[in-house]
């Protein structure tokens, strides 16, 4: 069971690591939305759009060393590749993505679901604008687990 | 006794100690395995063809020239060994060059920490029935990463460089391997969203039993693949050939590759690797943002059904927000369940469409949701039948025409390609059709043997419509059939557009088509023609359908096909997976028609 000094330990290595900077820089490499001759190329041919690497150990993010993503980002990247459905999941207070990242945050077992509904909570405080950028999210959503405890054991 | 003992101790083990000589290695399967080589009529070629992926320069085509280039070079340069982790392994194991610490490397796979591989699927499920080939990559599972840590897995994935080629180039250089393929690895969660971004990708997950030992040496072999590029083609050295090369490089007893002479299906390798005992360990599906949207859109309680339609219809005509009825709506229950509907909805829509209102407004629906404070449930998910459980792609059969009199005979049917609507549509997407180079060919007596019909394509997308979306369906068709009563070829090629609808038993569809047909021998240029189509489909019951097909259609001038009338409908019956008999009824034109049975196999 993580301890409080643990969760402090993940949230500051990621608030250091996202303080100030452009993120894992994704954006690019995350599509929105298709065209419609996009979807269908993209069905009938599986060509990768955008997101293409070139190998398998040259990751082209600030948040991978060699295409592996660095312990201490995870979340960022996690939370940059996946922050529509994230937010999607907050906002319902469930769901699997959400789970992963309470995950990373150190939550087991019950904890997660815990972890989950604090972010319905505190939704307006985590997604506190429109166009929000997942760095920003990220810090928001240090800040909760910080005041919140969720993660951590109270008397397992 | 003691003669034995100097048997055991002397002789037998200076008996194994002659290292292999370098014409036994060179042609070992592992060797052949590592270089990609196929034998050919050409020798051995190798399938790779870069040229970085060899040291000697004619490594490609000359597997013992390359490897009397790198034991050359890694005896005299060890650490060279690094650029090749597998390649070198192999040799070490041989005695060829000498051992070598890899510090970088073995960093690098320990980070990565794979101790499991899994074969990933994905179908699709929009209105594409092309994309009912799927599509297979890789998942590398990181060890200790449990359940609620899968998505942090890694995917690698064989696929081409397309740049931002579209139409005709794309379609040329994609079938004749004018684009680069190369091996690429990124988190699971990134690779899934590819396939999901579209918003109608299934995925399933097969572990493939591999010890730790084969894992780490796919590994290996991964990385000596890294940014080597090869050619793509999208028929037969596609994703998922590449892929089953590499089960094969660590499983030397596995013969995965040679079966696929002109074309490589992914759901036939998924279909393959399950045929094989104890290949695959498990498997998981994964539902699409789709299919968890229809399941929960479904099994709301119906008042909620009727309230996100209700929000739904106000929200696109309107463009705007009902906040303030939203909000106000008493019975918090049934307002979180109708905003969970509508932000599945809206994130498939603005995945289709950002600039849509569904991206607009995802803020505010987001916040207006959270603040309902309810837990969302999740909808119950019903796993589609994966695609192992389907009829196999290639499909020869028997037709034995029992009428009209004078049509009697025996016909052969072949058909590389890929699935129609008589079948059982168990593992494929249902209301699709993809036809693709069937043959018919027979007659009344074994000296008469006549081309009967010849399908270069043909294609049904019965996408139905439901109260969330109007797809268009479509269908297109370019054939030729002999006229018994003209004792003619007739040529055509149609395409339609128009819309389905569907029920737990059934899929009809209606289009408009435009047709243009050409009778052999003719002088003209064809002839064009225009009309509607319908066609009916019914499960009758767990192993029979019904299928029906009419086309009306007129022409644009008078001549030989006045008042086009083409029907065909019939009966279905599997006999397995595999197997199929079939009634049916054909009406050509107006003179033509016969009645058949087929028995049909698939391979």
């Amino acid at each position: 069971m993580k301890s409080l000094l643990a969760i402090l330990t993940i949230i500051g290595a990621a608030s250091v690591a996202s303080a100030g900077d452009a993120g894992c820089g994704l954006g690019s490499m995350i599509l929105k939305s298709n065209t419609k001759l996009q979807q269908v190329l993209a069905a009938t041919t599986n060509g990768t759009f955008g997101s293409q690497t070139f190998g398998i150990t040259s990751g082209t993010s600030n948040c991978s060393a060699s295409a592996i993503v660095m312990n201490d980002k995870e979340i960022q990247y996690f939370a940059e590749a996946n922050q529509t459905d994230l937010t999607r999941e907050m906002a319902q207070g469930n769901g699997e993505k959400l789970s992963t990242l309470a995950a990373l945050y150190g939550c087991n077992g019950q904890q997660k679901a815990n972890f989950a509904k604090m972010t319905q909570a505190s939704y307006n405080k985590i997604v506190d604008h429109k166009n929000i950028s997942a760095t920003q999210m990220v810090q928001n959503l240090n800040t909760q687990v910080a005041a919140s405890n969720v993660c951590v054991a109270s008397n397992n | 006794m003691k003669f034995v003992i100097y048997f055991l101790l002397v002789v037998i083990p200076s008996l194994s100690v002659a290292a292999p000589s370098l014409e036994e290695v060179a042609n070992s399967q592992k060797w052949q395995r590592l270089l990609h080589i196929k034998k050919s009529l050409f020798g051995h070629q190798s399938e790779i063809k870069d040229p970085r992926f060899y040291i000697s320069p004619e490594g490609m085509s000359d597997p013992l020239k390359e490897l009397k280039a790198d034991v050359e070079l890694w005896t005299k340069d060890p650490n060279q060994q690094c650029r090749f982790p597998a390649r070198s392994r192999y040799l070490r194991n041989m005695g060829l060059v000498p051992e070598v610490i890899c510090a970088e490397r073995e960093a690098w796979k320990k980070r990565l920490g794979a101790d499991k591989i899994s074969l990933i699927f994905a179908s699709a499920y929009l209105n594409n029935p092309a994309s009912m080939f799927g599509h297979t990559f890789l998942k590398l599972h990181t060890q200790n990463n449990g359940a609620d840590r899968d998505l942090m897995n890694y995917g690698v994935n064989f696929a081409a460089s397309t740049g931002s080629d579209g139409g005709i180039p794309f379609a040329f250089k994609g079938l004749f391997g004018f684009y680069p393929g190369n091996f690429s690895m990124m988190p699971y969660h990134q690779r899934l969203l590819d396939y999901s971004s579209l918003e109608g990708r299934e995925i399933w997950e097969y572990e493939i039993n591999l010890t730790p030992e084969q894992v780490d040496e796919l590994v290996e072999h991964l990385m000596e693949l890294d940014s080597i590029q090869t050619s793509y083609y999208f028929f037969d050295r596609n994703c998922s050939y590449q892929l089953l090369s590499l089960f094969e490089v660590v499983r030397p007893d596995l013969n995965l590759t040679d079966e696929y002479v002109y074309h490589v299906i992914p759901a036939d390798t998924i279909q393959q690797v399950t045929d094989i005992p104890g290949l695959v360990r498990s498997s998981r599906y994964r539902p699409s943002l789709r299919a968890r949207f229809e399941s929960r859109q479904l099994n709301a309680p119906e008042e909620a059904q009727t309230l996100a339609l209700n929000w739904r219809d106000k929200i696109e005509k309107s463009n705007e927000l009902p906040v303030a009825e939203i909000s106000s709506f008493s019975k918090a229950d049934t307002r979180a369940q109708a905003l969970d509907i509508l932000l599945d909805y809206g994130a498939i829509r603005a995945y289709q469409d950002s600039g849509s209102v569904w991206a607009e407004k995802e803020f505010e629906l987001k916040g207006l949701r959270a603040s309902s404070g309810i837990t969302a449930v999740d909808a119950p998910i019903h796993e589609p039948i994966p695609v192992e459980k389907g009829h196999a792609s290639a499909r020869i059969g028997l037709e034995g025409r029992i009428g009209p009199q004078d049509q009697r005979g025996l016909f052969l049917n072949f058909r590389p390609a890929y699935h129609d609507l008589y079948s059982s549509d168990e593992g494929y997407l249902r209301g699709s059709q993809i036809r693709f180079l069937e043959l018919s060919a027979g007659g009344k007596e074994s000296s008469n043997i006549k081309l009967d019909s010849f399908t270069l394509l043909d294609i049904v997308s019965l996408s139905p419509i439901n109260s969330y979306f109007t797809p268009t369906s479509w269908r297109l068709n370019l054939s030729s059939d002999h006229l018994f009563s003209a004792s003619k070829d007739f040529y055509h090629g149609s395409v339609g557009g128009g819309v389905s609808f569907s029920g737990d038993k059934w899929l009809a569809g209606a289009f408009l088509e435009t047709q243009w047909s050409q009778l052999e021998g003719e002088a003209s240029a064809g002839s064009l023609s225009f009309g509607p189509s319908v066609i009916v489909r019914l499960n009758l019951s767990h192993h029979l359908r019904a299928l029906a097909d009419l086309k009306i259609l007129w022409p644009t001038r008078n001549d030989v096909l006045e008042n086009y009338k083409h029907f065909e409908g019939g009966f279905s019956y599997s006999l397995g997976k595999n197997d199929e008999l079939r009634l049916t009824y054909k009406k050509l034109l107006e003179q033509d028609e016969h009645e058949s049975i087929y028995y049909l196999h698939y391979f």
